[in-house]
């Protein structure tokens, strides 16, 4: 058996995240004009309140209106707005070619059609992108591939969407590229969105994530899930890990409440440790929607 | 179809039901399935066990099962023939060198053969006769007393005779014919008894008792001059004349061949000095008459005539033959293979002395010259005066020869069935059918083999 990518059709995808925007509660650092509030005050922006007028302050800021009404100087102060320039990195290591083509237990019977995790996490870094531009944040790409990986840097032109589609198409999981390094070259102060199945170097991703927020960078963990990684096939099967072939393990009815119970405690760690780094963690399971994923990814104000 | 050893068959078929079995009941390693999330499995075997209601891989399951049944076949010895007899028999004949009756020996062969067909007559030399270029009942069968073997080497003879011909029956009749004389039982006797794994048939061999030894017989020898070799020598072994019997040495008369023909044992001893007696031309006389021309010259041994296990080695012996003075009138029955016998023998094997039956008695030609000097007063030469004096029809001998007591003809006989055609067959005459089953062994295994790697691989 060997993993071919499954086809993506971004029409429907687009058209389901149409008018989607990915809004933030923080207040974003300074920069080009965008759509967040900046943390830095102006005077060309929304009014938002008076402050008293303090030496140095520009006399052309005072409102004589209120001066003649309370005979107290006060100057107007106004909130900026600046986009937030929103990374995607995505994991392409081997795991994330799950499952294979043609795998029976991925026609179980009740179990609704599921995409591969790499198909579902270039669905959601599509939808992602293109709500980030609609809110008129630049968007760059990074997946962490064999040998050097791949990088799109952060725009906002038009066919930024197409340009990151395209280069996704391109790829085919494999290998064991490490996740942390690909996130440490990403801009501190920026949004980052980490799309993977933590099934590779998980402490050191944890130990960036929790360097790149300390360091301002607001961090969401999109942790990939398959519905056949959460219930595997019934009966007996050698289960063989991809990132390491000898790795073979027995996976019958006699292991399966075993592995049922050590996963679920694996997810519930990663997910502490996350939180704990001050990062968003979010479950992407490969049974949802992908723009419905989107939604609930960019619908929270992070 | 026969079995050899129906207990390799029955383990055969208890390792087919074996082979079945495990085509249900298989320990297996389960297919593969490439799960990312492995490492939160147990770690522990990779196989199971998958038990079915029905036998996967039919094919494989058919091709060991042939295998194995095959191999089976082959290795119990199954035969499968188109006829075949349940009993073979073999006859052998004890020609030892005391047993110079060719007559007798000739009768009780035939006799037995007419009884049962056999399938080989061995001799105790080790000559084999086919069966089945023997001669039915009532034609004459011409077998020939070797002078050499003895009743060990007729056992042992038989027994080699069993693995070489081509035996098509179960169980293998031995006759022996022997005439069971007490010298017969030699030291390699019990051995050679042994090694035949069966029950013998015993069939003496019936010659005719010697006459009483206690009555007085008279022998007259008839010679032409007073100082005659044969006279002295008759005179001086007595003992040796078992007969009444007339020696001539001139000429035959009338009187001679009615004392024959009464009953008397005649004599026709020329005398080479004589005109009744010619040399024999050297011509016409072959190599015989070449070697005892080269022994006169001293070239080689000396001439011998043998008679009763003894040779008479003499200057002097040449073959002569009998001239008219010495021819026996047309009332004489002709002589034929069924009347004359020979009682001695020259090295060669030919006739040195003949007897022929004539009336109740009968006439005895000898056909070599009597040694000058004392050679018929020596020792040696008893073995032909006893020949020559014994009674008609008689095989001559020193004294009544002993013959085998009860037990030992008993023994000689043993118990039990007959020996069985299988314990011959080992190397010497191969089970057909075993090559072809091996072979079909053999393919079954091959096509298992490649049927076996062409299976998918039990994964997904």
């Amino acid at each position: 058996m060997t993993y071919s990518p499954s086809p993506l059709a971004l029409g429907p995808l687009l058209d389901a995240l149409r008018g989607v925007t990915w809004p933030t509660r923080e207040r974003v650092r300074a920069g080009m004009p965008g759509a967040h509030r900046a943390l830095q005050r102006g005077t060309t922006g929304e009014f938002t309140e008076f402050r008293a007028y303090r030496q140095g302050d520009d006399p052309r800021r005072i409102d004589w209106r209120l001066l003649a009404r309370s005979d107290r100087a006060f100057v107007r102060v106004t909130d900026e707005r600046a986009w937030w320039t929103t990374w995607l990195v995505l994991d392409a290591s081997a795991s994330m070619a799950f499952p294979e083509s043609g795998v029976p237990a991925a026609r179980e019977r009740g179990t609704r059609s599921a995409l591969d995790k790499w198909t579902m996490v270039r669905a959601v870094a599509i939808g992602l992108s293109a709500a980030a531009l609609a809110t008129g944040d630049p968007v760059g790409l990074h997946v962490a591939i064999r040998p050097d990986g791949k990088r799109l840097p952060a725009r906002t032109r038009r066919g930024t969407v197409q340009s990151i589609a395209r280069t996704l198409e391109s790829i085919v999981p494999g290998g064991d590229a490490a996740l942390a390094p690909v996130i440490s070259r990403v801009p501190a102060g920026a949004r980052i969105v980490v799309c993977s199945d933590m099934l590779g170097d998980t402490n050191e991703t944890l130990s960036t994530i929790a360097r790149m927020g300390a360091a301002g960078s607001a961090v969401t963990l999109a942790h990939v899930l398959h519905p056949l990684e959460l219930s595997p096939p019934r009966g007996a099967w050698q289960a063989v890990d991809p990132r390491a072939a000898s790795d073979r393990r027995a996976l019958s009815e006699a292991s399966y409440a075993r592995y049922t119970q050590e996963f679920s405690a694996w997810r519930s760690d990663v997910a502490r440790r996350c939180l704990s780094a001050g990062a968003r963690y979010v479950e992407l399971s490969c049974d949802e929607e992908p723009a419905r994923a989107v939604r609930r990814i960019a619908a929270v104000p992070v | 179809m026969t079995v050899a050893s129906p207990w390799v068959l029955g383990v055969a078929l208890a390792a087919a039901v074996g082979v079945l079995l495990s085509h249900l009941l298989s320990v297996r390693r389960p297919p593969l399935f490439m799960l990312p999330t492995t490492r939160f499995l147990p770690t522990g075997s990779v196989r199971a066990v998958s038990m079915s209601t029905r036998p996967s891989d039919l094919l494989l399951l058919m091709l060991r099962l042939l295998a194995v049944l095959f191999a089976g076949l082959a290795f119990a010895g199954v035969q499968w023939a188109a006829t075949r007899e349940p009993i073979v028999n073999l006859v052998v004949i004890d020609a030892a060198a005391e047993a110079d009756d060719s007559l007798v020996w000739r009768a009780s062969v035939e006799r037995v053969l007419q009884e049962s067909p056999a399938a080989a007559v061995v001799l105790s030399n080790g000559q084999v006769l086919n069966g089945d270029s023997l001669t039915q009942a009532g034609d004459s069968i011409v077998v020939m007393p070797s002078r050499t073997g003895s009743l060990a080497s007729a056992l042992l003879a038989a027994r080699r005779a069993a693995q070489r011909i081509p035996l098509r029956g179960d169980s293998i009749a031995l006759q022996l014919v022997s005439p069971l004389r007490a010298d017969a039982n030699t030291d390699a006797l019990d051995t050679a008894r042994a090694m035949w794994p069966g029950r013998i048939a015993v069939i003496p061999v019936s010659f005719t008792q010697a006459a009483d030894s206690a009555r007085d017989r008279r022998l007259v020898v008839r010679a032409t001059g007073d100082n005659d070799a044969v006279r002295a020598a008759f005179a001086r072994w007595q003992m040796l004349v078992t007969a009444d019997a007339r020696v001539v040495r001139d000429r035959v008369t009338p009187d001679d061949m009615s004392f024959a023909r009464n009953g008397g044992v005649l004599v026709l001893w020329p005398d080479a000095l004589s005109a009744a007696a010619s040399p024999v031309d050297s011509a016409t006389a072959g190599p015989l008459a070449d070697s005892l021309a080269d022994s006169l010259a001293g070239a080689v041994p000396l001439p011998a005539v043998v008679a009763n296990g003894r040779a008479l080695v003499a200057r002097g012996l040449t073959p002569i033959a009998q001239t008219d003075a010495f021819a026996i009138n047309e009332a004489a029955p002709a002589a034929t293979v069924s009347n004359v016998r020979t009682v001695a023998w020259w090295p060669d094997g030919s006739s040195a002395a003949t007897e022929r039956k004539v009336g109740k008695g009968c006439v005895r030609e000898v056909l070599f010259s009597a040694p000058n000097g004392d050679a018929l007063l020596n020792v040696s030469a008893r073995g032909v005066l006893a020949a020559l004096a014994a009674p008609c029809g008689v095989a001559a001998g020193l004294g009544t020869r002993p013959a085998l007591t009860e037990a030992q003809i008993s023994m000689l006989r043993g118990d039990g069935p007959l020996a069985s055609a299988d314990a011959f067959r080992g190397a010497g005459v191969a089970n057909p059918w075993a090559r072809w089953l091996v072979l079909a062994a053999a393919v079954c295994l091959l096509a298992e083999m490649l049927v076996r790697r062409k299976s998918p691989v039990l994964t997904q």
